[in-house]
């Protein structure tokens, strides 16, 4: 079970519990697996399957999704048969393993037992949402007999509210009761889980840590890594030109629909496929399209309302017009050691916010050129609005939000709020300078991969920033 | 690790990266973190960038990928050797020829000026027009096709040439052609045209180390004759400034090579009268050194410096290639940091299509006296459950326990009262409708038919709970996974209702 060389005992944990309570959630969250399947019908999971935490392919601790008890009640029975004194009761456990191992009766009883057998801590799942029931004692007890460390999990799946009677009678067999929402659980709780777990046994808590540590790091080697490839996007997008050739300048008006459609496809595109890239960082790669379509992170790029969402305000756009330009006219007057007497600052920011006002209802630009030999040629791009790189920006925070705080058990919509800027704090006037220093880089041309090694921290800051601002806004947007 | 020379050795290192890159740029990320991780030695991930990328792909050259940078790095040196040794035969040859002197008639020292010096400076004139960028080249009207001219003449075209002849791999980044978007990456071409530049040069400097040697060589161990001429009247004033200007930049430290007014008076060559009879003939030697001052100046210093200049700047860009090429961050961070993996190892088994069926087995209660099972302690009563089924000739006779805490004996006992009550209809099941059915209900419900026996009706009522965990209707969820696996038990006479439908 696993892989890779283990740390020395390193731990494993058997999820258990009653069948279609939620122990495939878990498992997906946990491990950040969203192939676990997780069905409506009971008995989905009818073998044992480990997913081993690796650093390295060093394994730091095993979690094993398990089959659900179907036959407790009678499996109870025949323990309580054969039941000698306290200390024996691990041993008549497994002696009903070994009886029943080959025999359907008892087969998923003896799957979920044996890795507890083996030594594996216990997280016994129920589902808070319903009300507490008698059937599940004699599982309790069953697992109480193995004397294996233990913790139970309260996953409330729906809407009801059972949680406090759960965690009394839940107190009654366990050393630790949590409760743990596998679907909206976000990073950080799935971390303070792994750390519970290391309560459960002192040499447990070693590894744990040391796992929890590894995967704070690689969370935010992942956030660097989404920042690259926004950055990456961007440069693209704003350098992007498309050329075609004609004849005539007639001609080349027939076709400036036909390449208009064809630049924003191309656009459109580059999106695409940046998402695509940022879901895969972040290890989702289910999450199927349809299911999306109607978020405002699917908006169509060029739609209105996507720009009213996520765009800057004109206002905003003049003073980020007007800064830039500033910063330009203020390396003139260094140069001239103040002896313009900041002349230069004043300028720039004035024809910076008016190049601002003036473009900022344009997004595509189509330029009719000469060419050397004859002919013409229409060049669309790369655009020169203002507002574009902001709004792709911002959709693309938006959108890495969504995937990094998105459980890896949520198998539909992920709720966020309508409205972008209760998750996303607006960029400070200062982030914006700094950001359209680096965007009129772009556009002036020149190193490409310098470009992205300027926005990626930038663009990882604010990633940072969001993840705290989400988290907020999170908490306040309802359940999912 | 590689043999060879240093920047050979970088130039084979950077082609390989630039190939590697482009082979990784459609795969997962996690799998080359994970194969990249897996690759390098513990103490090598200390190492600094450059060095960290060459250890990688030594690596992955041990794990067998193939690699095209030894190739092209040695077509490079070959090439810089030929180019070498096709130059310093030109100078040699070239020099030789104009050089020639049978006694006849003395050399022109106009000829060997023009072709040794001239031309060249023409060349580098020409040089010169290319390099300026092409943003500055807007503001001069009908520059840029000037420009585009000289480049589509320009011996840079051989780097195009060789771009296709590239391996696979490697031609279509070198050639410029990107992927969708990123992936155009601009140091293939920067490479290439650099190198180009660097073979030019070689040339240059070759052929004007032959043209020396031949000319030092000829001056030494022959006795030529140099003189000038002109059908036009001669003017030695302007001639004296032309060489004095022209010596200029040796004139202080080698006086010999800086032509004289009696040197150019005496050396002027007339064809039908020849030569005029006073001149010396030391004096018709007396140009040698101007000469060959001459084509160290303006031909093979040029030449040195922009060698010196293409190879520091071939070195540069190549360093930067080894930092800035898209994607080298990435590689860099995969060395660098752990895999973390906390995945299954093993693919989910056999996938089942989505759920169907439950729709077969019926659900209205026939009229009739029915005995009733409370399954796994509901809170219900047995007045309450008579209350829900009264009307419609339907009543509950009793209600016995089963399943939850009840106990297997009690399952017997109350599978055993019902079968006994030979004049009841059937029995009627109550269950918990948001816990899911299993096997061991099955087990109940199988052990109850066999004792019952056919021609009476088993019926599974369905309870879910309100808002305040009252008892009411299941959800409808709840509803169809019960009536699926209730299906499985193929039994004619089973009816599955719910609580709500009772009520109703």
């Amino acid at each position: 079970m696993g892989g890779g060389d283990g740390v020395k005992d390193a731990p494993v944990f058997a999820v258990v519990g009653h069948p279609n309570k939620g122990k495939s959630s878990i498992v997906a969250t946990l491990a950040a697996d969203d192939s676990v399947r997780i069905g409506p019908e009971p008995g989905t999971t009818r073998h044992c399957r480990a997913y081993p935490m690796t650093v390295d392919n060093q394994v730091l601790y095993t979690l094993v999704d398990t089959p659900g008890f179907q036959r407790s009640r009678r499996a109870w029975a025949w323990m309580r048969q054969h039941e000698t004194t306290a200390d024996r009761h691990v041993d008549v456990v497994r002696t009903f393993v070994e009886v029943h191992r080959r025999q359907a009766l008892f087969a998923d009883e003896c799957e979920l037992l044996e890795p507890i057998l083996n030594g594996a801590g216990i997280l016994y799942v129920v589902d808070g949402s319903v009300p507490y029931g008698e059937e599940y004692e004699p599982e309790m007890e069953i697992l109480r007999w193995t004397g294996q460390p233990s913790m139970a999990l309260i996953n409330p799946i729906g809407v009801g509210d059972y949680v406090e009677s759960w965690r009394r009678a839940l107190g009654q067999y366990f050393r630790v009761v949590r409760v743990f929402n596998a679907v909206m659980a976000e990073f950080s709780k799935r971390t303070e889980l792994l750390r519970g777990f290391g309560q459960l046994k002192e040499e447990w808590r070693e590894p744990l840590e040391k796992a929890v540590i590894s995967l704070e790091l690689d969370q935010g080697a992942k956030r660097l890594k989404a920042a690259r490839v926004v950055a990456e996007t961007l440069v693209t997008m704003l350098t992007h030109r498309i050329e075609t050739r004609a004849a005539t300048e007639s001609r080349i008006e027939l076709i400036r629909p036909e390449l208009e459609a064809r630049f924003r496809a191309e656009l459109r595109r580059f999106e695409e496929r940046s998402r695509d890239r940022v879901e895969s960082i972040y290890e989702h790669r289910r999450i199927a399209r349809s299911e999306t379509m109607l978020d405002l992170a699917d908006e169509d790029l060029f739609a209105e309302r996507t720009w009213l969402a996520f765009g800057l305000s004109r206002r905003d756009l003049v003073a980020t017009g007007a800064l830039g330009g500033a910063a330009t006219g203020a390396f003139v007057d260094a140069h001239l050691g103040g002896a313009s007497l900041f002349a230069g600052a004043a300028l720039g920011a004035g024809i910076g916010a008016s190049l601002a006002w003036w473009t900022a209802g344009r997004l595509v630009t189509i330029r009719v050129m000469n060419l050397p030999l004859g002919g013409k040629a229409a060049v669309a791009g790369p655009t020169r609005n203002p507002n574009f790189p902001y709004v792709v920006l911002n959709r693309a925070r938006y959108h890495r939000l969504r995937i990094a705080r998105r459980s890896h058990a949520m198998q539909g919509e992920l709720a966020l709020p309508a409205d972008p800027h209760a998750v996303l704090e607006p960029l400070t006037a200062s982030l914006r300078r700094e950001l359209e220093t680096v965007f009129r880089r772009i556009r002036r041309g020149g190193e490409d991969s310098t470009r992205v090694a300027e926005l990626t921290p930038m663009i990882d800051r604010i990633f940072a920033a969001d993840e705290m601002m989400g988290v907020a806004g999170a908490s306040s947007s309802g359940k999912a | 690790m590689r043999s060879g020379g240093a920047s050979e050795s970088r130039l084979a290192y950077v082609v390989d990266l630039l190939v590697q890159l482009r082979r990784d740029a459609e795969s997962a990320e996690p799998e080359l973190h994970r194969r990249d991780r897996a690759l390098m030695p513990e103490g090598s991930r200390a190492l600094q960038q450059p060095q960290l990328l060459m250890r990688w792909l030594d690596q992955l050259r041990g794990a067998g990928y193939w690699f095209p940078g030894s190739v092209v790095a040695t077509v490079f040196r070959a090439q810089l050797l030929g180019l070498g040794v096709v130059g310093l035969a030109m100078g040699w040859f070239l020099t030789a020829a104009l050089f020639a002197y049978d006694g006849s008639r003395p050399v022109n020292v106009v000829h060997v000026l023009a072709v040794l010096v001239g031309v060249q400076l023409v060349l580098l004139l020409l040089l010169g027009l290319v390099s300026v960028p092409r943003w500055m080249s807007r503001w001069v009207p009908g520059f840029r096709i000037v420009q585009d001219l000289l480049a589509w003449l320009s011996p840079g075209q051989i780097t195009h040439w060789l771009a296709k002849r590239l391996p696979e791999p490697l031609r279509a980044p070198a050639m410029g052609r990107g992927g969708l978007g990123w992936g155009k990456d601009p140091w293939p071409t920067r490479i290439l045209k650099w190198a180009a530049m660097v073979s030019a040069q070689s040339f240059g400097v070759a052929f004007n180390v032959g043209a020396l040697a031949a000319a030092l060589y000829l001056v030494s161990f022959s006795d030529l004759a140099f003189s000038w001429s002109t059908t036009l009247s001669p003017d030695i004033e302007r001639g004296h400034r032309i060489t004095r200007l022209l010596s200029a930049p040796w004139a202080a430290w080698w006086p010999e090579a800086v032509p004289s007014r009696v040197l150019i008076e005496s050396t002027l060559y007339y064809r039908q009268g020849g030569a005029s009879a006073e001149t010396e003939p030391v004096q018709w030697g007396g140009w040698w050194p101007f000469l060959v001052a001459s084509v160290v100046v303006y031909g093979l210093v040029p030449r040195l410096i922009l060698l010196s200049l293409a190879c520091w700047r071939l070195k540069a860009t190549i360093g930067r290639a080894m930092s800035e090429s898209v994607g080298v961050d990435e590689v860099v961070d995969r060395l660098t940091t752990e895999v973390v993996s906390t995945q299954a190892i093993q693919a989910e088994e056999g996938t089942t299509g989505p759920p169907e069926g439950g729709a077969s087995l019926v659900r209205s209660i026939p009229a009739g006296q029915y005995w009733g099972v409370n399954w796994g302690g509901l809170e219900v009563d047995i007045g309450q459950v008579r209350q829900h089924f009264a009307g419609e000739g339907r009543e509950v006779m009793g209600l016995e326990a089963a399943g939850g805490a009840a106990g297997l004996e009690a399952d017997s006992s109350t599978i055993e009262k019902i079968a006994s009550q030979t004049g009841a209809t059937g029995a009627v099941i109550l269950v918990k409708s948001w816990e899911p059915p299993m096997l061991e209900f099955l087990d109940f419900m199988g052990d109850l038919r066999k004792r019952m026996g056919k021609g009476r009706r088993l019926v599974v009522v369905l309870l879910g709970f309100d808002g305040d965990g009252r008892i009411g209707p299941p959800r409808a969820g709840d509803e169809m996974q019960w009536r699926r696996r209730l299906e499985t038990l193929a039994d004619d006479e089973l009816t599955v209702s719910t609580w709500e439908e009772e009520m109703a």
